[in-house]
């Protein structure tokens, strides 16, 4: 069985972008395109269900512009690729974006896999977190931009007990 | 069928051996049920390797719910992995 490795994000994210297309081809929106409704069989192969608030395209509307719109966004800041430094373009058709800047953001999203892989190789660097230590209660994070940072994980209690150590340090343990 | 929770039954076999999922549909008033024939119409004119199908739509009786019949995968979503692992979809 293929992992889902950046690879196959690249494929599926084509495959998103073909699938946008074809429905705009037959005047469908689909209109709730998001990684819940992208289902996988064993082989990776991706099915796109829930058509449940989607329509026959009128006239380019509105609703699809934002639709196709947050799906960019989404995708950009899900790879951090972009991390907010670039507004994106909504352009007024929705399938203008979907065309013309495809082959850039495919592009982009390999360029993307093949520096990382080349980090990985060269520094042997897999997760910024990997060599950060936090205390107890607060766990290493990533922030906008993958910098690693201590923040409080779901179940941080503002509650402190100090101990004492048996080698006479003070350590901070929550009290949960 | 084998339940497999409330709207969602475990394949079965259709009569060319695939496996196949059956989704009964609640739908609460007449908005809910308008959409439901409107995917079920939508996908029935669709034909595409990449979208589910739609293998048949049973009802009854007007006061019954109706059953969808699709393609079943056997995978989770593009989010399940993350919601499994996380309990949370961190792309969304």
């Amino acid at each position: 069985m293929e992992a889902a490795t950046g690879f196959m994000s690249i494929r599926l994210t084509k495959l998103v972008f073909d699938i946008s297309r074809y429905l705009h081809a037959h005047s469908v929106t689909h209109r709730d395109l998001k990684p819940d409704n992208v289902l996988l069989d064993l082989n990776f192969n991706a099915k796109v269900c829930d058509f449940g608030i989607s329509q026959y395209i009128v006239s380019a509307s509105k609703d699809s512009r934002k639709t196709v719109c947050n799906l960019l966004t989404r995708i950009s800041y899900s790879r951090n690729l972009y991390a907010g430094s670039l507004q994106l373009p909504c352009y007024t058709t929705a399938s203008y974006i979907a065309v013309r800047f495809k082959k850039l953001f495919l592009f982009l999203l390999e360029l993307e896999y093949i520096l990382l892989k080349m980090a990985v190789i060269v520094f042997g660097w897999v997760d910024p977190c990997e060599d950060i230590l936090c205390g107890s209660p607060s766990v290493c994070q990533l922030d906008a931009n993958r910098n690693p940072i201590c923040e409080c994980g779901e179940i941080c209690s503002l509650d402190f007990r100090p101990i004492c150590g048996s080698d006479g340090t003070l350590q901070l343990l929550s009290s949960n | 069928m084998n339940k497999l929770n409330s709207n969602l039954f475990t394949p079965s076999f259709y009569s060319d051996g695939n496996n196949v999922a059956a989704t009964r549909v609640f739908a609460k008033d007449k908005k809910a049920l308008t959409s439901v024939l409107t995917e079920v119409s939508l996908l029935s004119t669709l034909d595409n390797a990449n979208i589910v199908k739609i293998l048949g739509y049973v009802q009854t009786s007007s006061n019954v719910v109706p059953v969808i019949i699709m393609d079943y995968l056997e995978g989770s979503t593009l989010c399940g992995g993350w919601r499994l692992l996380l309990g949370s979809c961190p792309y969304v």
